[in-house]
């Protein structure tokens, strides 16, 4: 293969294979040793991204060297892929080129503590769940609850935005990042926002940084608004009969004066994945307590003692329903923390489902997820969903069920799709499973952006028809978007292609 | 009071203003100089005359009048009510303003999503009345919400009193419709939220009308509460009324509202409306707690426990909605009271971590002595937020120089203190300097990539916001690529 190293884009990754590329990887290798210490870079194939592999790893110790590494990525336009613990590296589309993973995870600790300011500065390479420790060891809570909390890490939750069940009372990550640090494409270090809740000092930057999927700089360090540690929680596991009863409760419950902490309507399937320790986990999960294959709804309150009291009942009589579980205390917090961790060690009782999430008006979405349980039966396609009722999420884990087994079609001949071949998981799968699963997800697509939502896959891209975008149609403000990424990026050197209308 | 008025500002061509008028009708151009010094100032001490005042009706006029403004490349200004405290609406360099008040309505109430869409020119206030009957309101409320245009909460990222717990508009407004600089219209953001993309609507929020004309706004709306319960702290001294702020805080107490008010201040509005305050405090603390009931009333002994045992001199619970609305009467009209006492006044703004608190209103009354100025103080003391006010005649060159600086040294401190420059009120032309407290070159730069994307010639709302032209050099952390850097080339962030 003739193409310098990095320069132009290529299809997958197999630098490797060309002496010129390999004589340039060994040149740029020896420099960044030079740099950051040989010790923090690695040669070869690691870390892969939807199939393809970066010839070179970095793990930078500090901002400074973070700052150097991508001086030098932008002098070489390398592509440069971020990855903190690993946790969304099937999110967005499949890079354009990809020369060099840049992990954070050694930007660690924290660079500011002040539980009386309710504030709290993280690097960006420090996990949720330590993030969350500390925050807990001030009598504080860290308001994120993002999928993976364990090994997910704070600058690749406020890059992605993911936020799960409790955003419903916690807001999204707009809501709770007070500022930030990073390092732009070029190298050069910024810092936007501060500690204090009002601030409008200059542009918004940080808003600018937060979900932009690290097209335009590697975070650093975030500094995020503490809540109060909450007196009492609890969290109401209530059986519902339909998506139907589940809309109506909801309906009212939003028109109530209760404000819940998290408020999901969870697909049995769905539940069955999530796997709390504590008493719950012992006896076999939330799953199996509910006597039919009917989903639940999850009401979670927290607060003042006499608030969640009266909210717990307020749910209850009203609706004359009768929960399952009332979850108290550390059996909340582990239940919360389970159906984060969904899928974290891959999902037992599912063949490497495709993931996505649609964000749609709050009232959509409970149409949204009746059609994608009955466009994933038409095409024999399996679907397993948890809706976010007060932000207007749909989660959905879509696989192929009861239909035959995708190895045996496999064997009828057809051909695997581009990157399958790097990817031996995908290799199983066949141009039909990829086109039933791509068909129904173009549909909810359709639906999702016709009210004014979108669909983003978040995992299991490969194993769609290749040319499905992971984000959707932009908007109208997709050239502005392009621009902003031209002048922050001018090389390209940061997750080119993998983001928004080809950013 | 000073002009900044450029002198090459020139008078409209006639065929420039007959080409508005045939856009927006002849009645909603104004160009005659008596017509014009309406527009020549907002909230804040300078003036500068705009070479003409257009009335816009829609979008499709925003439009049309900002494209023929940009062929021309005369520089223009969306204005909404003029309430603006950094000089963020002055037209500088004869641009012509975009008078946005005609679009005034509520477009859209969508309750089953809890959105409203509404047009830039809508009273904050209006907002929430609309809303009233149906049990919404929106929830940021800053003291100017009865003369203060949505649209300029918008540009200015307005909070209000009730941020402390409920934050700022930026965390309200999802989506906006924009006239950019070159007159294309496009949606930035939706109804949805977490919308894929870069969040342009989180950066259009606070760009102080540099980026573009916001034409209607989607914004979120919130159930109102069942029980408000507010309260009075009466206390000796500012700082005093400071510690009980951060005790309050560190007791894990989320509060609606925590809002102080100086001696100065409170007889200013004793003398002006009588709400009821005591004129012998040294500073008086408004509390005010919603939610569910339940609870509630164990939350307000926690709070009059803390006052007391910080030396309060006096607690009192405000006993009917009559007595709640006297004490917001008050808190709403402190600026207007105090205005009264002086031909002129500026009104500061900055912010500490409120654990500061105390110590940034010492310094404050310390600055003050060394400019020789009374500065009352008002403060959304649950958010660090300051507003000293110094009161002079603004005739005398010298005292309104040493305003400025004081209002200067105000914000090196807050910045000192671990706090930002501006809170709520903007940079506009007053802060530009002030900037650089905050921001290096690498910061500011990335701002001016925002600025230059959106509006490449320079020509919506110039002189705001950004300190001069940042020239295009890159930084120096990319300049050392080729040489090694160490743990300490340059220093893991701390300042976030």
């Amino acid at each position: 293969m003739p193409e310098a190293w990095g320069l132009r884009p290529v299809p997958s990754g197999s630098l490797q294979d060309s002496p010129v590329a390999e004589e340039r990887t060994d040149a740029i290798a020896l420099r960044l040793e030079w740099m950051i210490g040989p010790d923090r870079v690695r040669r070869g194939p690691g870390i892969a991204i939807q199939g393809m592999q970066a010839p070179l790893e970095v793990r930078p110790a500090d901002r400074g060297q973070l700052s150097t590494v991508l001086a030098l990525a932008h002098e070489e336009g390398l592509a440069a892929c971020v990855a903190g613990g690993g946790t969304k590296l099937g999110w967005g589309n499949r890079p354009g080129r990809l020369d060099l993973i840049i992990g954070t995870r050694d930007l660690s600790g924290f660079s500011h503590i002040d539980a009386d300011n309710l504030s709290l500065s993280v690097r960006a390479g420090t996990t949720v769940a330590e993030a969350c420790a500390q925050a807990r060891a001030i009598n504080r809570v860290l308001p994120l609850d993002p999928s993976h909390p364990g090994r997910a890490t704070v600058g690749g939750v406020v890059a992605t935005g993911d936020q799960g069940a409790r955003g419903a009372g916690y807001g999204g990550l707009r809501d709770v990042v007070l500022g930030l640090s990073a390092v732009l494409a070029d190298g050069s270090p910024v810092k936007f926002g501060g500690r204090t809740m009002k601030n409008v000092s200059g542009y918004d930057m940080t808003k600018l940084f937060i979900s932009s999927f690290g097209v335009l700089g590697v975070i650093t360090d975030v500094t995020f608004r503490l809540l109060p540690r909450y007196d009492t929680q609890a969290l109401m596991v209530l059986p519902i009969v339909s998506l139907d009863q589940g809309k109506e409760i909801t309906a009212q419950i939003l028109d109530s004066y209760l404000g819940p902490l998290a408020l999901e309507v969870v697909s049995a399937g769905f539940l069955a994945q999530a796997r709390p320790s504590g008493a719950v986990g012992r006896a076999g999960g939330i799953g199996s307590m509910s006597p039919r294959n009917a989903p639940v709804m999850l009401a979670g309150f927290a607060g003042q003692r006499a608030a969640v009291t009266r909210s717990v009942g307020e749910v209850k009589d009203r609706h004359s329903i009768q929960p399952l579980a009332v979850l108290e205390g550390a059996e909340a917090e582990s239940f919360y923390e389970a159906l984060a961790d969904v899928g974290a060690d891959g999902l037992p009782d599912l063949e490497e489902p495709v993931r996505a999430r649609i964000t749609a008006p709050l009232s959509q979405v409970w149409e949204l997820a009746r059609r994608a349980q009955a466009e994933a039966g038409a095409r024999d396609l399996n679907v397993e969903y948890r809706i976010g009722a007060v932000r207007g999420t749909l989660d959905l884990l879509v696989d192929w069920g009861r239909g035959p087994r995708p190895g045996a079609e496999a064997q009828a001949g057809a051909d695997s799709r581009a990157g399958a071949e790097s990817d031996p998981e995908a290799g199983s799968d066949s141009d039909a499973v990829a086109a039933r699963l791509t068909a129904l997800l173009t549909d909810l697509r359709r639906q999702a952006e016709a009210v004014d939502g979108a669909l983003t896959v978040r995992d299991g891209l490969t194993r769609l028809t290749q040319g499905f975008d992971a984000w959707g149609a932009p908007g109208s403000s997709i050239q502005i978007m392009k621009r902003i990424k031209e002048r922050f990026d001018p090389r390209g050197v940061l997750n080119p292609g993998r983001f928004v209308g080809g950013i | 009071m000073g002009s900044i008025t450029s002198p090459a500002v020139t008078e409209m061509s006639r065929s420039l203003l007959r080409a508005f008028e045939a856009i927006v009708g002849r009645d909603n151009v104004l160009h005659r100089s008596v017509d014009l010094q309406t527009y020549e100032y907002d909230a804040y001490v300078e003036r500068s005359v705009p070479r003409a005042v257009v009335y816009v009706h829609s979008t499709a006029e925003v439009s049309a009048v900002v494209k023929l403004l940009a062929r021309e490349r005369i520089p223009f200004v969306p204005r909404g009510y003029g309430t603006n405290v950094s000089g963020g609406t002055l037209a500088l360099d004869g641009g012509v303003v975009l008078e946005m008040g005609r679009m005034n309505k509520m477009l859209d109430m969508d309750l089953p999503n809890q959105r409203v869409v509404v047009q830039p020119g809508i009273f904050n206030l209006d907002v929430s009345t609309i809303l009233s009957p149906y049990g919404y309101y929106y929830a940021p409320d800053p003291a100017s919400q009865k003369a203060s245009s949505l649209g300029g909460n918008i540009a200015e990222n307005a909070s209000g009193p009730h941020c402390f717990k409920y934050g700022v508009t930026s965390n309200y407004v999802l989506g906006l419709e924009v006239v950019l600089p070159d007159g294309e219209v496009v949606w930035l953001g939706g109804k949805s939220l977490d919308l894929p993309g870069l969040d342009l609507t989180g950066v259009f929020v606070g760009s102080e009308g540099t980026l573009g004309i916001a034409t209607a706004a989607i914004l979120r709306i919130l159930k109102k509460p069942e029980t408000v319960k507010t309260m009075l702290g009466v206390f000796a001294s500012v700082e005093e009324a400071g510690n009980v702020v951060s005790a309050i805080v560190a007791a894990g107490l989320t509060p609606a509202t925590l809002e102080m008010m100086d001696h100065l201040t409170v007889n200013a509005v004793e003398d002006s409306m009588a709400c009821g305050f005591p004129r012998e405090a040294g500073a008086v603390l408004i509390i005010e707690l919603d939610g569910l009931s339940d609870g509630m009333e164990e939350t307000a002994e926690q709070i009059v426990a803390i006052c007391r045992a910080s030396g309060a001199l006096d607690v009192r619970v405000a006993e009917d909605e009559a007595e709640r609305e006297a004490l917001w009467r008050g808190r709403r009209g402190a600026f207007g009271a105090l205005t009264r006492l002086a031909p002129s006044y500026l009104s500061m703004d900055g912010t500490v971590p409120r654990t500061r608190l105390p110590e940034a209103l010492r310094r404050v009354a310390a600055i003050g002595r060394r400019y020789d100025f009374e500065i009352s103080c008002v403060l959304h003391a649950g958010d660090g937020n300051l507003h000293p006010l110094a009161l002079f005649d603004d005739r005398d060159e010298a005292r309104k120089k040493n305003a400025e600086a004081a209002s200067m040294d105000i914000l090196r401190m807050c910045v000192e203190l671990g706090g930002t420059v501006s809170g709520e009120h903007g940079i506009g032309i007053e802060k530009l300097e002030a900037m650089h407290l905050v921001f290096d070159h690498n910061d500011l730069r990335a701002q001016a990539f925002v600025k230059d994307v959106f509006d490449p010639e320079g020509l919506c709302n110039p002189g705001k916001v950004l300190p001069g032209p940042v020239e295009e050099t890159a930084a120096a952390g990319a300049a050392s690529a080729g040489r090694p850097v160490g743990a300490g080339g340059v220093g893991a962030a701390a300042g976030a």
